[in-house]
Formats: C-alpha cells, sequence, structure tokens
C-alpha cells in the first residue's frame, strides 16, 4: 500500500488538476453546512469581486482534454482547428488562450486553421510541431515521435537542435532527438482518419507496403514496378485487392 | 459517534479514492466529482441498512459510470490506465494510493508542483520549462527530483496524517 510505482504516478500526473477533488469543498457543497448571518453583506461585496477576478484568470488557464478510447474521434478546437485522435491518444489545451498550443500524446491528425499571428504549437513528450496552418499528423510515444505532411509546412523539433521543415508529402522521424526525413515516405499516414487510401501513378510495391502495414498482413505480386492511381476504401481490404487485380491485370498473393 | 458525525467521516476517506476510481472510468475529473457526490447522495437517502459502506459506495460509483459510458455508446465499459483498460478490481485498489498521490501533488510546494506537471503532464522538456518560468534548467532538474523525492520517501506517512485532520 505504501509503495506506488510509475503508473500510479502517471496516471495521477497525467489528470491532475489543483483544486480538483476537494474533499472539504465538496463535504460543504453536499452537506449544506454554510452559516447564514446578515453580518455577511459587509466583506461579501469585496471578496466577491476578488473571487470574481481569480474566477476569470483561472477560467483562462482552464485546461480541457480530449481523449479517444476504441476508436479514432475527431474534435473541433475553439480556433476551428479540427484534430482527430486514434485511439489511446491524448489532447490537452486552453480554449480560452490566444496562443494556440496543445500538447498530446499517441497519434493525432491536425487541420489546422491558418492563423499568421498565432502559430499552432503541438508539444510531445519528445518534440514540437509548429505550423501556421496545414494538415499533418503526429504520432507520439516517450522518446519517438513521427510526423506526416499532407498539406502546407510545418518546422519539426525534437529536444535538440532547431529542427526541421517538412513539406507537404513529406515525413520524419526522430533519431537521437533530432528529425530525420524520411527516404520513401507511404503515401497515405492517415488513412485511419480519412478511411481513404489515394494513389497518383504509385507502384504497386509502394502500394501494397503500405496496405501491410496497415492490415497487418503480408502481401505480394508478380508485377510490383506496376503504376496505380486511383482512390479505395479502408473498410475492405479484399475489396480494395480484387480492384487492384482488375485494374491492373496482375495477382496478387497473401504471404 | 453520532449518525452525522459518522457521515462526514465515511465521506473524508472515501471521497477522494471514490473520485479517483471513478477518474479511471470516465477520463474526466468534473465528471468522476459529479458521480461520486450523487452517490454518497443516494447513501444518505438510503434507508435499509447497509453492511459494507465501501463496498456500496464503490458498486454505486461504478454501476454510476458504466451508465455514464454506455450512454455514450460504449458497448463494454472498462476502467482504463494511461495505456489500455484494466480490470475493475485493479481500478478500485489503486484508488486508495492514487488518492494520497494526488493529496501528495497538492502540498508539493508550488514551484516543485509546477515543475513535475509541465514535465511530467504536459510533456515540456527541462529547457522549456526554464523558459516558461524564467528559472534555470539546473533548478527546473532540481524542483522535479525533489517532488519526486518527496512523493516517494515522506509522501504517504504525511499524508496520513493530512487525512485524518482534514
Amino acid at each position: 500500500m505504501d509503495h506506488f510505482d510509475e503508473k500510479h504516478l502517471s496516471f495521477v500526473l497525467r489528470h491532475y488538476r489543483q483544486g480538483t477533488f476537494d474533499t472539504q469543498a465538496a463535504w460543504e457543497k453536499l452537506s449544506g453546512a454554510r452559516r447564514r448571518h446578515p453580518v455577511w453583506l459587509l466583506w461579501t461585496l469585496p471578496v466577491a469581486a476578488a473571487l470574481a477576478l481569480g474566477v476569470f484568470f483561472s477560467w483562462r488557464n482552464t485546461w480541457t482534454e480530449y481523449r479517444s478510447y476504441d476508436l479514432a474521434q475527431a474534435f473541433t478546437l475553439v480556433d476551428g482547428t479540427r484534430a482527430t485522435l486514434a485511439p489511446g491518444a491524448t489532447l490537452r489545451y486552453q480554449p480560452h488562450k490566444a496562443s494556440r498550443q496543445v500538447s498530446m500524446t499517441g497519434k493525432v491528425l491536425y487541420e489546422v486553421v491558418h492563423d499568421e499571428a498565432h502559430p499552432f504549437t503541438v508539444t510531445a513528450p519528445s518534440a514540437t510541431v509548429t505550423v501556421l496552418g496545414t494538415v499533418f499528423q503526429v504520432a507520439a510515444g516517450g522518446m519517438d515521435t513521427r510526423v506526416d505532411v499532407t498539406e502546407g509546412r510545418v518546422r519539426f523539433a525534437g529536444t535538440q537542435g532547431d529542427g526541421l521543415i517538412l513539406t507537404a508529402g513529406q515525413s520524419a522521424s526522430l533519431r537521437d532527438a533530432v528529425p530525420v526525413l524520411e527516404e520513401t515516405p507511404l503515401p497515405n499516414p492517415s488513412a485511419w482518419a480519412t478511411g481513404s487510401f489515394r494513389y497518383e501513378a504509385t507502384p504497386l510495391e509502394t502500394v501494397l507496403q503500405e496496405l501491410s502495414a496497415f492490415y497487418g498482413v503480408p502481401l505480394s505480386t508478380d508485377a510490383p514496378s506496376r503504376l496505380l492511381t486511383g482512390t479505395f476504401s479502408t473498410a475492405d481490404l479484399d475489396e480494395t485487392l480484387s480492384l487492384i487485380e482488375a485494374a491492373l491485370d496482375v495477382t496478387i498473393d497473401r504471404k | 459517534m453520532d449518525k452525522s458525525k459518522a457521515l462526514e467521516s465515511e465521506f473524508r476517506t472515501y471521497y477522494r479514492p471514490l473520485c479517483l476510481y471513478a477518474l479511471h472510468y470516465l477520463g474526466d475529473p468534473d465528471a468522476a466529482e459529479d458521480i461520486v457526490q450523487e452517490s454518497f447522495t443516494a447513501l444518505w437517502q438510503q434507508e435499509k441498512a447497509i453492511q459494507s459502506v465501501k463496498a456500496w459506495l464503490y458498486a454505486a460509483v461504478r454501476n454510476r459510470c458504466i451508465d455514464a459510458l454506455r450512454r455514450t455508446g460504449k458497448t463494454e465499459p472498462l476502467p482504463m490506465d494511461l495505456d489500455g483498460p484494466i480490470s475493475d478490481d485493479e481500478a478500485a485498489e489503486r484508488s486508495t494510493l492514487e488518492a494520497r498521490l494526488w493529496t501528495a501533488v497538492d502540498s508539493l510546494p508550488e514551484m516543485r508542483r509546477k515543475c513535475l506537471l509541465l514535465a511530467k503532464r504536459d510533456g515540456l522538456s527541462y529547457k522549456e520549462i526554464a523558459e516558461e518560468l524564467n528559472l534555470s534548467e539546473h533548478t527546473v532538474r532540481n524542483h522535479i527530483s525533489r517532488a519526486l523525492e518527496t512523493l516517494r520517501d515522506g509522501g504517504p506517512e504525511i499524508l496520513d496524517f493530512i487525512f485524518s485532520f482534514f
């Protein structure tokens, strides 16, 4: 009982908010144990004014947290930015602050509303991503963070160095606290959120590599260099494979 | 001990652990607090004799959490840890210790608590915390290790004391 380990502490700290779960306040509220007396009026006004100020400042500093459980879930932040959270992901931000800063864990796809004056900043346990307005995805583990950019430009920084500017279609992962560009990024890193795979003259080999990784099924073909163009739903792998086979007149094996 | 004293003592003993227990289900401190308060109100309106108040309260909170999650469309509501579901027993067991940790974090000196939360909750690096709070990186590191030390060593004993006088 007297020993706690990392999981207890992490859970408490992740949700901790000062003044929450206040036993005394809750007891007073529920037991209705408030004294009423005319003398109240004398000090009620200044106290109420001070309280109102305090409430205003703590309201400005309030954190909102979103969490996605067993399905991907989309949330719209107050600036209109859309964040789609993969299962298990969390996102925290202060909705009443002018600066646009969110902190997150897990995998999140962002569609950021353009606002030059207020850059949108994502803080993950081991990296920071700054953008003006764009579509990009951050997958943040403890030490490992990966960023995939769909539209626009973002700056991706680890805990060391100034970071790297990524443009549409580029992906990078942290290596020793520094982001490194991926040479052959997969074309649809956010298929889990968008529900579709889009290909434009993509080599079949790359397509199968992506589908294998997405569904966890090994896939191979007799014509890896054929080029594929089209959009396929993530809902049904079998259907996607037979459509590709018919369109390109090739054979795809599940091994 | 008369009846109202007994109610108050039960409330002070179980309020925070029940909040942590509900938090494992709901992931939202405000919703957790609402459900625990409703459960106490229900306890006080209960006419029938109750054998174990603790067991009754845990069951009441559990049922309300499960109902709340079902209303949001979850078919199999399970308590969660940060990286996935845990059993109901585990959540109940952990709630007492985690309630004490919550109190221990409450009673940390302000700067230590701030640094600890920015690092562990918000995932900022020591350098970013140093910039945000206008401190040196060395001081930030110091605050965090002191905070963890307090929680690890002194935390639980001091808390027993706080709990009993609360």
